[in-house]
Order: structure tokens, then C-alpha cells, then sequence
């Protein structure tokens, strides 16, 4: 008899923990899903990387396929946002390796990057570029004078 | 789409040799499982010798798919008509109310799918490390030319500390790589599908090898515990290599589980040594994981099997060497310069607080606090019971090279030459992540099987059951 009220216990104790875990596990999974849900709406595309790609495609055209390219920017590359816009930018010109503007020796070709309007065409020269194309959305293609 | 062909042909080539290496009388459960770890293995280590011998290009990818597959399958049909070898018995469920946590299952890892969708549709390429690291030598390692060098030198992203890696190893990148080469195109949806893959394969992996060690109610357990933590869960769509670690893990852990009950199974410890090397295939941590796993084999294989392991772990440990040495140059931003000072870091009190404290804090926010899965744990261990010691064998002997892993890990960031502030933030929820799968195998085969705690369904009822 103690066995058998053991055994049980021992099955009653499977049975309902099974069920509790089970349904803890569903409600936690579905709050995780809103959580997600809930993040993408609010910052989709947080670093920026699927715009980057979108506004690189008309200096991609342009650029070599492959080989060491120039990075000029108005952001510095040190800053968090600076970081971000280059990492981006290395990820959508891949296979060509992005360089900073001072890299010796300098790179043939030259990708702007930039965050606001200026004058692109004296930011590349001051840099001993020059102006290929302006493809918009400040990315700018430049080539060595 | 021609990509997605690739991961799914270079999969069931993997599920062919795995199986075909398992030998007859293992479960193909297992095997469909292992399929992609292996594949995207065996795959990625031919595709960097190719590279580094620049004779790579979308034929040659192409026939290694083929040729994987043509092996496998002639090596599966041959070990078909072997003899020998035991047909494994899974144990049957005696209670109806298993169906619940069918189910509970099946919506957990529906809603994980649902997780890293949303993820992927509102990020295509990825989190920080995703776009910045993986994603980006997979873009290197698909170009033509020679270009994929670049993966591997440390003017990548501009030598920026924490964003370049040339040491990292080439598992993930190699076979995302291969993938855009075979199709042409290098489409995010690639990297996206194999992210959101190896964490249902991690699942598929445990649920199998759970449910032939322990029966399938201790799988399904396993499984819900596995996917409860959100730091698993939103690392399915990250599409970093983090997942696909822990998925080296669990399966020389389930392997070599599998082989302590069918010691005459060699080919179970020639492909949990195979697992072992691609571990630091994968990431660097897979290091410290694979020595300890070294060490723990030899130990429970001291009677035989020693060799069978080794031929497994020899061949992508050596490619991970001759990469490390031949190929990489650089050195990682956030290693201590040198052993003085990283002992001098280790004398410091506050950096070991800094740590411990961040290891506790994630630890806490790895799930919410109902469902938190050392919650799930505690009560299941509550119901189960441990075996009684007799039963325990050396199954906790598994333990050992995931937690070694994880003890590495933790006197890194002790040391690490980051700010040790960002350095843990950003790492320690991924690096929770890593040992958990395989640490769950050794738990759960540490307790009872849970038809063991149930009554036998009498033949009336089972007849009834079949009606």
C-alpha cells in the first residue's frame, strides 16, 4: 500500500508540475514575442544598417568590386554614432574595404558619408579628392586627384 | 533563393554522415537533427581550405554540396546493410496529459519563429555584432577574387576596437559565405533563415537526443526550459554565432551521453569529437570547451574509443589552427596584452564585482521572473527527483567542459582590456546563453525519468488508447 500511495504521489507530482511548467512556458514566450513585436515597431532598423545598404546602391555601382576605398565623413568615426554609420556603410560596400580618410597609402576611390548638406566637393578636395558623383542622401563618390 | 537551396542540400548531407556515422540502431531523429551542425561544418571547413588555396567560385561550392551529399548517402547505405549495431528504445509515455506539453511545446518554439521574424523583418541584417562581424565576413568570404583576406586582417571596420576580429573563426561566416556565393546574390534572408535555424535545430537537438537517453516527456521538459529564457529567444534572430556555439555543445554533450550507453557505438565519439572541434570553428570560447572536452573523453574513453574521438576532433581543430596561425594576423583588442597584466587585473576586487555583479543581474533578467527557467528547474528537479547514485553513472562528467567554457569566459571579462562596464553589458546575456543547452542534457539525465514516477497503463486501457 505504501508503494502503491508513493507511486502515486510521484505520478500526481509529474502530471502537475508538467502542466505548470507548461503553461508558465507559453504566457513567458508570448510576452517575449510582444516584447520583440514591441521593439521593432518602435526602432525598426535600430543601427541603421538596411537604410545604409538602400542609400549605397548608386555609389556600389560605381565603386571597383573589390579593393581598399576611403572613408570620408563629417561624423567622427570615434563616436557612438560616427561608429555606427561606418559599420554600416563597411557592411553594405563589402567586399570593399573601407579605410579612414588618412589611410597611406590612399586609396584611388573615395565613399562620402555624411550627415548633413555641405559643400561635399571642398571636403573631398581638402582630402586631395574629387568629386565623381553625389548619388544623394549624402553619399558621395570620389576619386583620387 | 538559390542560397536557401544551398543551407538546406549542405543540411541533409550533414544528416546523411551523421547518420552513417552514428551507425545502425541509432535514431534518425538524432540524426535529422545533427544535420545542419554537422553540414554547415563539414561545409564551411572545405570552403576555407578552397578559399585559402584560391580555387573557390560557385561551381566549386556547388560540388562541395554534392559531394558531401553523394557521401553521406553511400556511406549511410553501407552502414544500412551492416550488421550489428541495437535498435534504441525510447521509453513511452503513460500518461495522456503528455499531449500538454506537446502542445506547450509546439506553441514556445511557433512563437520563437514569430520572435526572430519580427526581428528579421525590422532588421534585416541583423543586431551590432551581426552586421558589423558575421555578417560582414560572410560578404568577404563570398567575394570573388581575393578579397575574402580581408575577413581575416585587422584593417577590417578600420582596426575599431570590439569591431574587428580578424582571429574569428569561420564556421557561421564560412557557410552564410558559401551560401551567397552559390546564389550570386548576398540576400539577408540567408543569414536571417540560419539564425532562426540553428536555435530550432538547438531545440530539435536536445528534444531527440533527450528523448533517447531519457524518454519523451524529459525531451519536452527540456525543450520548454530550453526556449523559456528571453536572452535564447531574441538571439534566435540576431544572427550571430552565439546559438550556433551552444549548438557544438549540446551535441558532443547528447553524443557522448548516447555513447556512455552503447560504448561499442565508436562512431558516436568520432562525431562528438568532430562536434568538439568545430566548436572553436564557430567562436574563440569554443576553445577552452574543446580542450576540456579533449580531456573528459579521454578519460571515460580510457578503455577504448580514445582514437575514434580523436578522428573526429583532429581535422577541424587543425584547419582552426592553421587559420589562427597561417591566415589570421592581428590580435583581439580585448585580450590582456600580456600575462602580467592580466594578473594584475585579476588582483583588482573591483573588477571580479564588477562581473560577478553584471553575471548576477543578467542571470536574473534571463527570463521573467514566472517562467524564469531556474524556476522551471527547481520544480521539475522537485517532481523528478535525482537518480539514486547507483544510476548516475558519468554522465555529470558532461558537465564539465561547458562549465570550463563558461569559467574562461567569466575570468575574461575579469581581464578583459575593454570598458569592463560595456564589456560585460554587451556579452555576459549571449555568453549565459552558450553552456545552457548541453547543461540541461547532464540535468536532466541526472533525474528520474518521469514515466518512472507514473503508473503502468494496464492492458485495458492500452487497448483502448489503440482503439
Amino acid at each position: 500500500m505504501a508503494k502503491t500511495g508513493e507511486t502515486a504521489r510521484g505520478a500526481w507530482r509529474v502530471i502537475s508540475v508538467t502542466l505548470v511548467v507548461s503553461a508558465l512556458a507559453v504566457p513567458a514566450a508570448l510576452e517575449s514575442y510582444d516584447v520583440s513585436k514591441t521593439l521593432s515597431e518602435q526602432s525598426p532598423d535600430a543601427f541603421g544598417a538596411t537604410r545604409t545598404h538602400a542609400r549605397m546602391a548608386g555609389a556600389i555601382a560605381l565603386l571597383p568590386e573589390e579593393g581598399e576605398v576611403a572613408y570620408l565623413t563629417d561624423v567622427g568615426v570615434e563616436t557612438t554614432a560616427g561608429t555606427a554609420a561606418f559599420l554600416t556603410a563597411q557592411n553594405a560596400l563589402a567586399p570593399r574595404l573601407l579605410v579612414k580618410a588618412n589611410a597611406k597609402p590612399a586609396p584611388l576611390w573615395a565613399v562620402g558619408n555624411y550627415s548633413k548638406p555641405a559643400d561635399f566637393e571642398a571636403f573631398g578636395r581638402e582630402r586631395g579628392y574629387e568629386l565623381v558623383r553625389d548619388t544623394g542622401n549624402g553619399v558621395v563618390v570620389y576619386r583620387r586627384k | 533563393m538559390l542560397g536557401l537551396l544551398f543551407v538546406l542540400l549542405t543540411s541533409v548531407a550533414g544528416a546523411f554522415l551523421a547518420k552513417a556515422a552514428m551507425g545502425r540502431g541509432q535514431a534518425w531523429s538524432v540524426a535529422r537533427m545533427l544535420g545542419p551542425g554537422i553540414g554547415a561544418g563539414v561545409a564551411s571547413l572545405a570552403f576555407f581550405l578552397l578559399r585559402w588555396a584560391g580555387v573557390a567560385n560557385a561551381a566549386v561550392v556547388w560540388s562541395i554540396a554534392v559531394v558531401m551529399l553523394t557521401a553521406g548517402v553511400v556511406a549511410w547505405r553501407r552502414t544500412k546493410t551492416a550488421a550489428g549495431g541495437r535498435e534504441a528504445v525510447a521509453a513511452k509515455p503513460r500518461s495522456e496529459w503528455i499531449w500538454v506539453a506537446r502542445v506547450a511545446v509546439v506553441l514556445s518554439l511557433a512563437l520563437l519563429v514569430g520572435d526572430a521574424m519580427t526581428a528579421y523583418s525590422a532588421s534585416p541584417d541583423g543586431e551590432w555584432d551581426a552586421f558589423s562581424i558575421w555578417d560582414l565576413r560572410a560578404r568577404f568570404m563570398a567575394a570573388e577574387g581575393d578579397s575574402w583576406i580581408a575577413a581575416a586582417r585587422p584593417g577590417v571596420n578600420a582596426g575599431l576596437a570590439g569591431a574587428s576580429h580578424p582571429g574569428y573563426p569561420l564556421l557561421l561566416s564560412g557557410w552564410i559565405g558559401m551560401a551567397w556565393m552559390a546564389d550570386g546574390e548576398m540576400e539577408s534572408v540567408v543569414p536571417g533563415t540560419v539564425s532562426v535555424l540553428f536555435a530550432l535545430i538547438a531545440a530539435g537537438v536536445l528534444f531527440a537526443g533527450m528523448r533517447e537517453l531519457r524518454g519523451e516527456w524529459s525531451a519536452l521538459l527540456a525543450v520548454l526550459v530550453l526556449v523559456s529564457p528571453e536572452a535564447f529567444r531574441s538571439q534566435a534572430g540576431a544572427q550571430c554565432a552565439d546559438i550556433a556555439l551552444s549548438l557544438y555543445l549540446l551535441m558532443w554533450t547528447v553524443l557522448t551521453a548516447m555513447w556512455l550507453r552503447d560504448r561499442d557505438q565508436r562512431g558516436l565519439l568520432a562525431l562528438a569529437g568532430l562536434t568538439a572541434g568545430l566548436a572553436p570553428w564557430t567562436k574563440n570560447e569554443g576553445w577552452p570547451f574543446a580542450l576540456a572536452a579533449v580531456a573528459v573523453t579521454c578519460w571515460l574513453a580510457r578503455r577504448g574509443g580514445i582514437l575514434a574521438f580523436l578522428a573526429g576532433f583532429v581535422p577541424p581543430a587543425v584547419v582552426t589552427i592553421l587559420f589562427k596561425t597561417m591566415v589570421a594576423t592581428g590580435s583581439e583588442g580585448v585580450y590582456p596584452p600580456t600575462i602580467a597584466v592580466a594578473f594584475e587585473r585579476f588582483s583588482d576586487f573591483d573588477r571580479w564585482a564588477a562581473v560577478i555583479g553584471a553575471y548576477g543581474r543578467h542571470g536574473i533578467e534571463m527570463g521573467v521572473a514566472y517562467a524564469h527557467p531556474l524556476v522551471l528547474l527547481v520544480l521539475i528537479g522537485w517532481a523528478l527527483k535525482p537518480v539514486v547514485k547507483a544510476e548516475r553513472g558519468e554522465v555529470a562528467w558532461l558537465a564539465l567542459p561547458a562549465l570550463a567554457m563558461a569559467a574562461a569566459e567569466f575570468l575574461m571579462l575579469v581581464a578583459t582590456s575593454a570598458d569592463i562596464r560595456w564589456h560585460t553589458g554587451t556579452s555576459v546575456p549571449r555568453l549565459l546563453i552558450q553552456p545552457w543547452p548541453a547543461l540541461l542534457v547532464v540535468v536532466f539525465c541526472l533525474l528520474r525519468r518521469p514515466e518512472d514516477s507514473l503508473p503502468v497503463m494496464s492492458m485495458a486501457a492500452q487497448r483502448r488508447k489503440r482503439a
